[in-house]
This record gives C-alpha cells, sequence and structure tokens, in this order.
C-alpha cells in the first residue's frame, strides 16, 4: 500500500458520500468512510495509500482513522488484485457441502492459488460465512450470489464473466 | 454509598467504579489497559474481580460499584481469571526480559511473577511484528506490545493529535503509525511512560542500561515557563535520561519531549570543558585561579560604567542574583536579561512577568483568548490545559498572525499581519469601553485611534470573555521581540481589566521571574540596587558600544540584536563569557570563557510564570571541569573581597536569595494617563515573522542531538498565495530568494493559507535566519 | 405430521405469491395496516410496548431476550433523540434467515422497524446491513425503503399525522463481529467494529452516545402481525416460554437445505423432515441447532427434543440464531470444529486479550492434531482454553468462540484422539 501520486475523489462520488452524511447527526463525518471506501475500492479495485489521503482530506479526519477502518474489514482489499473478485464460502455448513473442492477446482481452472490473483481474478477463501447456508455449496462473484454450486455451474459462471468481455 | 471489598468497607460515590474505589483504599488490583488519566479501555482483562453471587467474574476497570455488594478481588474465581489474562498476554510476547528497557520497572512483569504460570504450555509460533520508523524519539519494539492500547489512547485525548491507531484486527492487529508516518506531537514521550510493557522505549537511552543501575534525581524543567517536575536518572554520573516527576499543580504526570530528551546536550562537542583565556590572540586553556586573575585585572582596568553585565533567563535565582550582586559590588549597573526583547518603552519600571492565576487553575476557565501564540509547541504543558478546557467545552478564542496548528479547537479566530496586532487590541479597547460595565481610565491618547466600529470577529471574542465569569487572556511568548511588545502588554492588561479577566504574559525562558526578582536589569526595586541613576538597557548597552561586555549562559543568536551585538563584542576590550556551550565562531570574541555547568549539574531554583519557587539538587557533577554557576560566581566576589565566608554552602545562597528577594511588592501599573500611543512596527511593506523553533530555543535543546532530528533542518519560508501573487512571484518554482538589507538566502517556498497577509512567516531553526536578518523587520522576496 | 405444521405464516408469508417482495403483494396480506393504525390513532407508546411484552417475543438474533423488555429500559419521558437499529449484518455460520426476509418480504422489516421506533420515541432508524449483502440484498431492500417513502409510511408528517420517522439503509464491509450490536453501533459511526463494555448500556447510552434499541430482522419483521393479530394469537403458537414462530436455516446433510418458519417447540425431527431427511439416507451424527456458535449435540440427543429455547437448553445447547446444521455419519467432527475455530480466529476483533489469543491458541492446536503432530497434553490444553476464555471478555464473541470446542471434544474425544500418533 504505498504510492506517491495523488488522487482526487470523483465528483460524483463526494456528492454520494456527502449525500450519503445527510443520514447522520450534523457534523459527523466519519459514518461516511465504510461507505465512501466501498465507492472509491468500486472503481479502482483497491485501496491505496493515495485513497486513504484523499479521503481523510475530505472528510477532515485523520488518516489513521480511515486507515483503521479500511484495514478492520474484511471487503476491502489493501493490495492490488484481479478485476474479478471470487470468494468461496468456505465455512462449515459449505464444507459439509464440498466447498473445498470447489475451491480446488477454481484454483486449477484460474491458475492461481487461494489468496492470489491474477489480472483478471482474484480468489478469496471466505472464512466469514456469507449467509446462504441453505445454498451451499455457493460463492459470490463481484457480489453477486451463486449458490448450489457444482463444478458445471462453475464452468458456466466463469464462461458467462469471460463472454461478457 | 457503601461496599465490602475482600471484606473492607469501603465508602463510594455513585458511578464510581471498582478500581477507583479498590485503589483509594490500597487495595490491588492487576491491570493494563486501565490508566487513570486516559478514558477506559476494558480490552486487557487483567483487572477481573469477583462480585458475590455473580457466576461471571467482573472487569474492575470498567464496572460501577453497585451498593451494599461485596468483591472479592483474591477469591479463587478472581485470581484465576488474572492468572488466565497473564497466560494469554505471555503466549505471543517475546518474554525477552534480559535484553528490555523496561526490564525492572515492567508492569508485565511484575504481574507476571505475581499471576503467571510456571511453565508456559504454548508451543505454537509466537506473533512476530514488524517495526516501523517513527521519528527519532521513540524506538519501537512491536513484538512486545500487549494491545493495551494506553498509546492509540493518549494521543486521541491527551495529546490531542491521534497518531497511533490499532490496525488490523484478531491476533494480527498491530498499534502503528499510519503508514510510516513519524510521531508529530510534542509531548510523545508520554507515551513510553504510559506503555506498560517495552513496546514503547526512548530511543536516545535506548538499551543502554538497565533500570536498578539508575540513581534519580527530581529536576524542574529549563525550557520553558511552566517549570514542570521530572526526574534525572544517571548512570556513571552521566544524565541518562529523563522521566517527568508528578506534580499535579503543574505537569501532572506529564512531560514535553523538549524537556525530556534535551539532556543529550550535555556532552555535545562545543561543551565548554576548562577556562580559556586569548592569549596573544588565541584562545589558550589555562587554570581556574589564572582567568579568576586575568578577568580582576580586566575590569578593575575599565570604567564601571563602561561594563554591561547580560545574564540568561534561564540560569537559576541563585546565579541571577549572585551574577548581579558580583556586577554591583564592583559598581557595574548595566545589567539586563531582556535580551530578546525589543520594546523598553512606556513603563519605566518592568511589570512582573506573571500569570494571574496559579497554572492548575486554568482547567477553571471558561473562556480563553490567545494573543499570539504558538501556545501547543511552545507551552505544551498549558497547551495540553486548554486541551482539557476544550474537552470540557470551554471556548478558546485566538488573534494571531499564522494560523498555529493546536491540539485544542478555536471558537473563534482572527488571522492578522504582526503590524496590526496593535490596532486589532485597541479595537478591543473600544469596544469593550462601550460593552464593558468595569470603570476604567482609557488613556485620550487611545480614545483617538477608535474607529468608531470594532471588526465583528472582535465583538464575538469580546462577547465571548465578558459572557463568561472565568476568562483568561495569554499573550504569546515569541511577542517579546515585538517592535511594540510594550505597548501590547499595556493594551492587553487594559483588555484583561475591562473583560474581567485574568491575564498572563508568557515567555520563552524557564526563570524569566527569577531575573525580575533578583533585579537584574536596570530600574529595578530600591531593595537590590542603591544606585539612583539608572543604567544601560541591553539595547543601551549595545547601542553605545561599551568597553567590556560580561555574557553569561547566553549565545548571541539570543540577542534579538544579534548583529549589532557582534560589532559591540568586536569593538570592545575585554568580553568575558560564562558559558556550558560556545561555537567556535562565538569563542574568537571572548577573551574569557568559564566553563560553566548546567542546570541539570547544579542545585538550583527556578520560579515559573506562576511566581512558584521550585530547587532542585544537584543532578550530576558537573560534566568536564566546568563549575557550578553560584560557586564561580561567590569566588569571584571573594576575589573582590566580599565579606563572605569562604566556605559558603549552596544552602546559605539560597537562603539568602529567599530572604532578600522572595517577599517583594509588584505594584502592576493599572494607570496610563500621559500613556504616548507610537506603534513602532509599521514597515509598509512585506514584514518578516515567526518564533524560534521549539527545539532551537536555547542553548541546551539547540544541541540535542535526537529532538533536532525532528523536524527537517532545511531552510523554507511560508507565504500565503495573494501575497507572493503580489509580489510577482513564479509559484511553480518552489526556491526562491529573501532579501534583508544586504543580506540575502536561497530557501525552499512553502505556499501555505495559514500566513497572515503581506507577511513572510520563518521558523527560526538555524542561523542562517538570523544571519539574514531581524524578525517583525521589512523582508523582500525574489525569484531565483 | 408434516401436515399438521403451519409453515411461513409470519416473516415468510408473502412467499406464498409469485411476487413476494413487492409492495403490492405486503398490502394484499394486511401489510402496514397495523402502521396505519397506530399513526391514526396516536397509539400510545407504552401500549405498544405492553403489547411485546406480553406477547412474549423474544429477540431472534441470537441471545433470546424479551423483545418488549428491552424496549421498556428506554426512558419514553426524557426528550434525548433515541434511535432504532435493524441488525442486518446476519453472519453467524449456518444463518441465512434473515437474507431471505430481507429479499422476500422487506415491507415487513420496515413496518417493524417503523412501529418499534415509534412505540421507543425514536425519530430516526436505521437497517444496517453486512457488506456482501451488497448486491441483490441491498438493492431489494433499497427499493422497498423508495416504495415506502414514496407512499408515505416513512419520513416526514407521516400520512399527515405530523409524526416523523427517517429510516436509513447502512452497509458494511465485511466482520462478523459487527452482529454485536455495540460492534454494529461502532460500525455505524464508521469505526473499527470493536464491541463497547457495558454499562453503559445501549439504551441508556448507545448510538452517537443516544439511547438505542438494537433488534434483528426477524425480530422486527415479526412485529407488525403481533400488533395487529395480538399476543394472545402469538401465545398460542408455540410453547409457554417460547411462543410464537421462529425461522430456522436448516443446512448441511440434507436433502432439502432450506429456511422453515415453523411454531417454536416444533420437534426436531419434524423439522427434520420438511428439510427432507438426511442425505442419501445416513444416519445423522451430530446437529448444531442454532449457529456455529452454540455447542453441538449428537443425534440421538437432538432427535428427541423439540426446537424452542427451554428444550434446546435443558438438553445443554441454545436455540441461539435458529441455523440448524445437520452432519451426516460420515462427518469428520475435528475437522469441523477447525473450521469453526479458523472462522472465529480470524473473525476476533482483536480489543480483549483472552478472545484475541485465546482464539489463535486454540485454532493452532486444532490445526497441529488435524496434521498429526498433536500430543494428549495438546487436547488436555485445548480441553482448558474454552473455560479460560468464556465470561472473561467484553462481549459473547468469546463465549460463541469457545462453546464449540468444549461441546466437541466433549462428545467427539475418540475422534480427536485418533488424531495422536506419537504419545509422550
Ligand atoms: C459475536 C456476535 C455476533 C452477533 N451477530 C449477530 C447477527 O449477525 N445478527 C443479529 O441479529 N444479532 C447478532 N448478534 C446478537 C446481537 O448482539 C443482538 O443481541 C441482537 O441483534 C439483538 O436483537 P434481538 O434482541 O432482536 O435478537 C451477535 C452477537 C454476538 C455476540
Ligand atoms: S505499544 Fe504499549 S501502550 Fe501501546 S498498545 Fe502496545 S503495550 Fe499498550
Ligand atoms: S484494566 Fe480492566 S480490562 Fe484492562
Amino acid at each position: 500500500m504505498k504510492d506517491k501520486d495523488l488522487y482526487n475523489i470523483p465528483s460524483e462520488a463526494c456528492t454520494k458520500i456527502n449525500e450519503w452524511l445527510l443520514k447522520f447527526p450534523d457534523g459527523e463525518k466519519k459514518p461516511a468512510i465504510i461507505y465512501a471506501l466501498h465507492l472509491i475500492q468500486k472503481e479502482n479495485k483497491y485501496i491505496k495509500s493515495k485513497h486513504v489521503d484523499a479521503l481523510a482530506n475530505l472528510l477532515n479526519l485523520k488518516k489513521i482513522d480511515v486507515y483503521e477502518v479500511a484495514s478492520f474489514y474484511s471487503m476491502f482489499e489493501l493490495e492490488k488484485v484481479g478485476k474479478h473478485t471470487i470468494s468461496v464460502c468456505t465455512n462449515v455448513s459449505c464444507m459439509l457441502k464440498g466447498s473445498d473442492e470447489i475451491l480446488a477446482y477454481l484454483e486449477r481452472k484460474l491458475k492461481i492459488k487461494v489468496g492470489t490473483s491474477s489480472d483478471e481474478y482474484f480468489l478469496k477463501d471466505e472464512r466469514e460465512c456469507l449467509a446462504a447456508c441453505c445454498g451451499a455449496p455457493m460463492m459470490q462473484v463481484d457480489h453477486r450470489y451463486y449458490e448450489n454450486l457444482t463444478k458445471e455451474k462453475v464452468d458456466k459462471i466463469i464462461r458467462d464473466i469471460e463472454n461478457e468481455k | 454509598m457503601k461496599i465490602k471489598i475482600n471484606n473492607k468497607e469501603c465508602v463510594f460515590d455513585k458511578g464510581d467504579t471498582l478500581i477507583q474505589i479498590a485503589d483509594r483504599n490500597g487495595i490491588h488490583i492487576p491491570r493494563f489497559c486501565y490508566h487513570d488519566k486516559l478514558s477506559i479501555a476494558a480490552n486487557c482483562r487483567m483487572c477481573l474481580i469477583e462480585q458475590a453471587g455473580a457466576n461471571k467474574p467482573q472487569p474492575a476497570c470498567s464496572t460501577p460499584a453497585i451498593e451494599d455488594q461485596e468483591y472479592f478481588t483474591n477469591s479463587d474465581l478472581a485470581l484465576d481469571s488474572q492468572k488466565n489474562t497473564m497466560e494469554f498476554l505471555l503466549i505471543n510476547h517475546p518474554l525477552d526480559c534480559p535484553v528490555c528497557d523496561q526490564g525492572g520497572m515492567c508492569e508485565l512483569q511484575d504481574l507476571a511473577l505475581m499471576h503467571g504460570r510456571v511453565k508456559s504450555r504454548y508451543k505454537e509460533d509466537k506473533r512476530v511484528v514488524v517495526d516501523h520508523n517513527i521519528g527519532p524519539l521513540i524506538k519501537t519494539n512491536m513484538t512486545r506490545c500487549i494491545h493495551c492500547t494506553r498509546c492509540v489512547r493518549y494521543g486521541e485525548e491527551i495529546a490531542g493529535i491521534k497518531e497511533f491507531g490499532s490496525i488490523g484486527r484478531g491476533e494480527t492487529m498491530e498499534i502503528r503509525t499510519y503508514l510510516t508516518s513519524a510521531i508529530n506531537s510534542p509531548m510523545s514521550g508520554n507515551m513510553i511512560d504510559i506503555c506498560p510493557v517495552g513496546a514503547l522505549n526512548a530511543s536516545p537511552s535506548h538499551m543502554k542500561g538497565r533500570t536498578w543501575e539508575l540513581e534519580k534525581v527530581k529536576f524542574i524543567s529549563n525550557h520553558d515557563c511552566v517549570g514542570s517536575n521530572m526526574d534525572i536518572h544517571v548512570l556513571e554520573n552521566k544524565v541518562f535520561r529523563v522521566v517527568p516527576h508528578e506534580n499535579n499543580k503543574i505537569n501532572e504526570i506529564w512531560l514535553s519531549d523538549r524537556d525530556r530528551f534535551s539532556y543529550e546536550a550535555l556532552d555535545h562537542n562545543e561543551r565548554v570543558k576548562k577556562p580559556t583565556a586569548k592569549i596573544n590572540g588565541r584562545h589558550t586553556e589555562v587554570e581556574w585561579d589564572q582567568a579568576f586573575e586575568i578577568i580582576k585585572n580586566n575590569l578593575d582596568s575599565i570604567n564601571s560604567n563602561d561594563v554591561s553585565g547580560l545574564i540568561s533567563a534561564n540560569s537559576t535565582i541563585e546565579e541571577q542574583y549572585l551574577f548581579q550582586k558580583w556586577l554591583r559590588e564592583m559598581d557595574i549597573n548595566n545589567i539586563d536579561y531582556r535580551v530578546s526583547q525589543n520594546d523598553f518603552r512606556y513603563q519605566t519600571e518592568e511589570p512582573f512577568p506573571k500569570i494571574d492565576i496559579p497554572i492548575d487553575d486554568i482547567e477553571n476557565m471558561d473562556s480563553i483568548l490567545l494573543i499570539d501564540s504558538n501556545i501547543t509547541y511552545e507551552q505544551p504543558i498549558l497547551s495540553h490545559k486548554l486541551r482539557k478546557l476544550f474537552l470540557k467545552n470551554a471556548k478558546i478564542n485566538s488573534i494571531h498572525t499564522y494560523n498555529y496548528t493546536y491540539n485544542f479547537d478555536l471558537e473563534n479566530s482572527i488571522l492578522i499581519n504582526p503590524n496590526f496586532l496593535v490596532d486589532i487590541l485597541i479595537d478591543f479597547v473600544e469596544y469593550l469601553s462601550i460593552t464593558s460595565n468595569r470603570k476604567f481610565d482609557i488613556p485620550a491618547e487611545i480614545r483617538k485611534k477608535f474607529k468608531g466600529n470594532a471588526k465583528k470577529s472582535v465583538q464575538e471574542i469580546a462577547k465571548n470573555l465578558l459572557a463568561k465569569k472565568n476568562s483568561l487572556i495569554l499573550l504569546g511568548s515569541s511577542l517579546v521581540s515585538h517592535p511594540d511588545y510594550q505597548l501590547l502588554k499595556i493594551l492587553t492588561n487594559m483588555i484583561s481589566i475591562m473583560a474581567n479577566s485574568s491575564k498572563g504574559y508568557l515567555v520563552e525562558n524557564c526563570n524569566v521571574a527569577g531575573a525580575w526578582l533578583t533585579g537584574c536589569m536596570p530600574n529595578t526595586t530600591k531593595k537590590i540596587s542603591k544606585d539612583k541613576n539608572s543604567r544601560f538597557n541591553v539595547l543601551e548597552a549595545i547601542n553605545n558600544k561599551l568597553d567590556s561586555y560580561i555574557i553569561y549562559n547566553l549565545e548571541f543568536i539570543d540577542f534579538y540584536h544579534y548583529k549589532e551585538l557582534k560589532k559591540s563584542l568586536d569593538n570592545a576590550k575585554f568580553v568575558l563569557g560564562f558559558q556550558s556551550f560556545v561555537t567556535e565562531e562565538e569563542k574568537s570574541f571572548y577573551d574569557v570563557i568559564l566553563p560553566l555547568a548546567t542546570a541539570f549539574e547544579s542545585p538550583g531554583t527556578f520560579v515559573n510564570i506562576e511566581n512558584e519557587w521550585q530547587s532542585f539538587a544537584q543532578g550530576c557533577k558537573p560534566y568536564y571541569m566546568s563549575k557550578e554557576g553560584w560557586k564561580i560566581l561567590t569566588k569571584l566576589r571573594l576575589q573582590n573581597g566580599a565579606s563572605i565566608d569562604n566556605s559558603v554552602d549552596y544552602i546559605d545562597v539560597l537562603n539568602e536569595v529567599d530572604s532578600v528577594v522572595r517577599n517583594q511588592k509588584f505594584n502592576m501599573e493599572e494607570k496610563y494617563n500621559n500613556l504616548v500611543i507610537e506603534k513602532k512596527l509599521n514597515t509598509g511593506s512585506l514584514t518578516r515573522f515567526g518564533g524560534i523553533d521549539s527545539y532551537y530555543i536555547d542553548n541546551i535543546v539547540r544541541r540535542a542531538d535526537s529532538l533536532n532530528k525532528v523536524n527537517s533542518k532545511k531552510n523554507f519560508i511560508s507565504v500565503n498565495k495573494k501575497t507572493l501573487e503580489a509580489n510577482n512571484i513564479d509559484i511553480t518554482k518552489n526556491k526562491l530568494i529573501v532579501r534583508q538589507n544586504d543580506n540575502t538566502l536561497l530557501v525552499e517556498l512553502i505556499i501555505d493559507e495559514n500566513v497572515s497577509d503581506n507577511s513572510v512567516y520563518i521558523i527560526n531553526s538555524n542561523k542562517e535566519y538570523y544571519e539574514l536578518g531581524k524578525r517583525y523587520q521589512p523582508i523582500k522576496i525574489e525569484n531565483v | 405430521m408434516k401436515n399438521n405444521i403451519r409453515i411461513n405464516e409470519l416473516c415468510f408469508s408473502t412467499l406464498s405469491s409469485n411476487n413476494p417482495n413487492s409492495l403490492e403483494t405486503y398490502l394484499s396480506q394486511g401489510g402496514y395496516s397495523t402502521w396505519k393504525k397506530i399513526v391514526n390513532d396516536f397509539t400510545d407508546k407504552q401500549e405498544i410496548i405492553d403489547l411485546v411484552v406480553k406477547s412474549g417475543l423474544r429477540g431472534r438474533g441470537g441471545a433470546g431476550f424479551s423483545t418488549g423488555k428491552k424496549w421498556s429500559f428506554i426512558n419514553l419521558e426524557s426528550d434525548e433523540i433515541k434511535y432504532l437499529v435493524c441488525n442486518a449484518d446476519e453472519s453467524e455460520p449456518g444463518t441465512c434467515k434473515d437474507r431471505d426476509i430481507l429479499r422476500y418480504n422487506p415491507h415487513a422489516v420496515i413496518e417493524g422497524m417503523l412501529i418499534a421506533s415509534y412505540a421507543i420515541g425514536a425519530n430516526v432508524s436505521y437497517c444496517y446491513l453486512r457488506g456482501e449483502f451488497m448486491g441483490e440484498v441491498y438493492k431489494n431492500f433499497k427499493q422497498a425503503l423508495n416504495e415506502a417513502y414514496s407512499n408515505n409510511f416513512v419520513g416526514n408528517n407521516i400520512l399527515g399525522s405530523e409524526i416523523n420517522i427517517e429510516l436509513h439503509d447502512l452497509i458494511g464491509a465485511g466482520a462478523y463481529i459487527v452482529g454485536e450490536e455495540t460492534a454494529m453501533l461502532e460500525s455505524i459511526e464508521g469505526k473499527k467494529g470493536f464491541p463497547r463494555y457495558k454499562p453503559p448500556f445501549p439504551a441508556i447510552k448507545g448510538l452517537f452516545n443516544s439511547p438505542t434499541i438494537i433488534n434483528n430482522v426477524e425480530t422486527l419483521a415479526s412485529i407488525p402481525k403481533i400488533i395487529s393479530n395480538g399476543p394472545i394469537w402469538f401465545n398460542s403458537i408455540g410453547t409457554k416460554d417460547s411462543p410464537g414462530f421462529k425461522c430456522f436455516s436448516v443446512s448441511g446433510h440434507v436433502n432439502k437445505p432450506g429456511n422453515y418458519e415453523v411454531p417454536l417447540g416444533t420437534p426436531f425431527k419434524d423439522l427434520l423432515e420438511l428439510a427432507g431427511g438426511v442425505k442419501n439416507n445416513k444416519k445423522i451424527k451430530a446437529v448444531i441447532p442454532g449457529g456455529s456458535s452454540v455447542p453441538v449435540l449428537p443425534g440421538n440427543i437432538i432427535m428427541n427434543i423439540n426446537m424452542d429455547y427451554e428444550s434446546i437448553a435443558n438438553a445443554g445447547s441454545l436455540l441461539g440464531s435458529g441455523a440448524v446444521i445437520i452432519m451426516d455419519e460420515n462427518t469428520n467432527m475435528v475437522k469441523v470444529l477447525h473450521r469453526i475455530a479458523r472462522f472465529y480466529y480470524s473473525e476476533s476483533c482483536g480489543q480483549c486479550t483472552p478472545c484475541r489469543e485465546g482464539t489463535g491458541w486454540m485454532y493452532k492446536i486444532i490445526d497441529k492434531l488435524l496434521s498429526g503432530k498433536g500430543s494428549l497434553k495438546d487436547i488436555e490444553t485445548l480441553e482448558s482454553l474454552p473455560n479460560m476464555i468464556a465470561s472473561s471478555t467484553i462481549c459473547a464473541f468469546g463465549d460463541a468462540a469457545a462453546m464449540p470446542v468444549e461441546s466437541f471434544i466433549k462428545y467427539y474425544k475418540n475422534e480427536f484422539l485418533n488424531y495422536i500418533k506419537n504419545e509422550d
């Protein structure tokens, strides 16, 4: 998480952040951090120090306050990741239904180790249950739920992503 | 209300936590995260105790007592819980006590002995944390951190600058700064003290000695005007480190970094090690007796009216007293301590440099007006009091020439060019003359300057002062060099009278009050000086090119009239220095230099801004061949035939000072009927202003290695955009030339909207700035 | 017997329609009529709270605390600002009911939030959804909220009554601990999710230092019908101490995993049958009856008990969030515990010593056992750790991490012993 150049939060995002702040008592700025980091991550795929600097500036907060939040929540990526994030839930219900095999299949298929990225994909071993236990095994691709996975289903999902390009 | 702890009845007030009650009753409860100056975190879980009837242990630090309940700190449940927490704390701790600075004074080590399991059951890999450089003062060893978050809370709550945070979560959570940010707070060293383990260490003394080898002596701060109490830890006759000494009226348990780390200067290579005298144009080491003889011979041959004695306001009151006494016994009356002052008008008698209320009373104020004070960096302890006020919702207002960084928020502020400080204070007087119900004779000359309607911002602040019961006005210490300083003081006084506020004139040195009390200036009280004809103040002494100058514990850059001083010294027949440090360049101006022990190496007394006398014992023996000032001066007086006992003791000197000067009446001038207003600062052009870097303020801190690494030493100036444009400066270039008279300096430009219009802000942090010229003088800026 | 079970009558009632999440469906089932009536009559706040107390509704987020009683901790007399927070951070492993309620019946959640806000005197209310719900769930809820605003069920001068209640959606970013109510408050305030120590309790000093009530999605979604049908209706379902319906998320080795909303007190056997029975006709080995934080129960025990708070507690576990995880006879219990322990290790917020250090220690020991490098001593240590963590932390995460370990070793110690090769 190092880089020198400056970042300007796009003006539409600033507007959205300001609107978000309307939900909270006057003068409270911190409640926008999580939302703003989501917006920034959506645009940039992962959060760099210049983003933290820019957000701290925008909200008039200490950088360390923003950084604490960015580093606490697991959805924020602080290292470079691929274009699409694939999170396979491997918590207990999914494990009982074969999530480990799905994960291993994805590793082979995408040729990346879990926890790492190619340019295209970031493969994440989701340790936190994603609340779709009755559809186990499941995964999320860019925040979309895919449930009752089988190898064939995984093939199709990846194919669809490739075709979208 | 009552509870029982371990069957002992304890009384308490509603809301008191169990740990507070236990502490008051001498019942020990182990703790790591709890600290009585910080908010409660309740995260270490070390303080678990038993509440009768409850099946869960209760954290004593965060649990309010319940009337008539019984608690046990030593029951099986309590002890087991504490033992468990201890085992958890130790599994990832490196247990490297033998090489840890904290060893011997470590809360973890102590508690481990009391509560730990004998043998660790943990065989898994231990957590290792990478350390980052967080600046020259604190050396981290974060593998030892137990995540108590005291340091994080200290930054947020006490220092007012959150620099540490807890990054990440769970077992891999790290306490660290943002990326590799260095710590910036001028009070950062306190984190070393509050860290219960050896994770945060004082860099200068890191790994250089063990706690149990140290001797400790109480000392009083010698770098600002509050007189913080501290303990000097001495190892083999050298100051090893400095830590705070609790004094709830002044510094509580805190210490500024400047006070904590300045000792590093003591064995600087510019230290004067032996008496030296100029023989055949070259400085040669001489014996003490020889030096004394040269001094006597020279002074005897010079008319006493042609000698000036100038002494530091950082010297002890004993030295100041003996200095003027020695000189006056020789009929030398040109004595002064106000070397950084530039304005000596208006009052025949210098008002006593004092704050009207005790320092701890600041916490009871509900409104504050700061007049051009960079207080957070110049007087960190006072700033801490203001921060506490701010947290209690008091209103802090400021008029300033630069938007200084404070560790509190301002209610109202006015940014003004230093040329107009007098005018804005007159605006205050004008507004208060209408709104205040306090009668005060405003001199006609000031009335003449009334413009008819004070600025809105002035009105707001004045209203705020009037509306509050306890208000205080503080005049910033760097204004001492302002050409209208005396006028600013008079106006401040008028405002404080009409606004029914207390006031304080802040100063840069630790013993200004001592210098005043002992009469180290012309026109002093009759009790000390029999001389009817008043003599030269420092400015006159320099301008009159005297035959001889005696300079005590001061460097040339301490003088506002730095260059003029050098000329006069060059011209003089005999220049004598009492110095702990001297640069090669300054050495050549002296005929004799006596090696002076610093305050660390001598017993003494400092009188702080609230007129509190604080004496301290000798911290360690004088370094090298230097001697304590009181001894040297006593010797010199003996040589002149003064009738004193040869075997005089330090305590005799203190007693004498005490009986002669302690109980003086200060008549503060409150009538200024015949005041003629003449504003001296009126450059009509770009003005140079800015105080002295807080780590360049006196001859000791200037040489403290680690402190001087905190700020970059590059030459730079700050100017706002509007001013730059008005002066046709190419702002795409980051270098420019500044010019004062015939002197120029190449500097880096910082475009800074915190600077008032039409002025150039320079923090004086090295000699080149002094060579360039003076503050509060016209300055030019040019493209390279 | 299956036919006798009343299913999906409360939070999942809209599932009977083709378009379950639409406002029309909700209105057609009498939705918002309770709220309209309250707004119209200016129903006495205390009266609503009393109704909820009488209904015996217990919080569905996991702790099972009486909802009415919780609301009554709010000082209605004080003119402080008050907040209601809907806990939609659903992340207890095994639990996926709130997600479906939000997807299929968002208006019930909104109406419940409105009634609760009104009852406790809150003018502002937040629904905090876990970050992973950012896609469909969030959009769905947001759309429902917009509908509610445009119909003036929410906002200023609600239905001309001069009652103002703002209702906002919020989104998290991945942290199980934020489901704990005070950690959620911290998160809403834009900080790390570190639970707060209590006292002060949120009802006294909560969000932005103001009195706050936090309730689970299912709890709030149950409110409208409880008010309209009355406490007697609610009491008539379930058991004496566990009245009403409860959503159970049945997952693991069953033929028809899914969310089933049934009366509390339904025999486990029946619930299992609803879920199609154990997959491949295997025998049942173990069941976690209330989310991964509660003690596991062997199949033979749970087969004979009913799904209500008391029965499960008597059997030595907890009903928790109602997540029922079924494990068949071939399940490797050490591996399951390993997975559960890994979860607590990676989700501990790191604030309290016993939890921060203890969750890692437990996980590392189980990991060692699983790799065949463990010893008997390790099992002994592992057995002692839960007790050292439980009850000693700021929030219940410590207990949640401890309970599974304790119970897995209790019932399946042999499986752990089998992993020890080199005895020392
Ligand atoms: C570690 C931990 C995680 C929790 N996660 C959730 C959660 O995801 N959803 C939820 O509703 N309650 C969760 N809770 C319970 C909440 O703290 C709280 O009791 C609940 O939201 C209150 O709502 P209720 O009274 O309606 O059940 C959790 C508690 C703990 C200790
Ligand atoms: S560095 Fe020291 S004070 Fe800071 S959290 Fe760690 S142990 Fe506590
Ligand atoms: S001292 Fe009480 S929890 Fe740390």
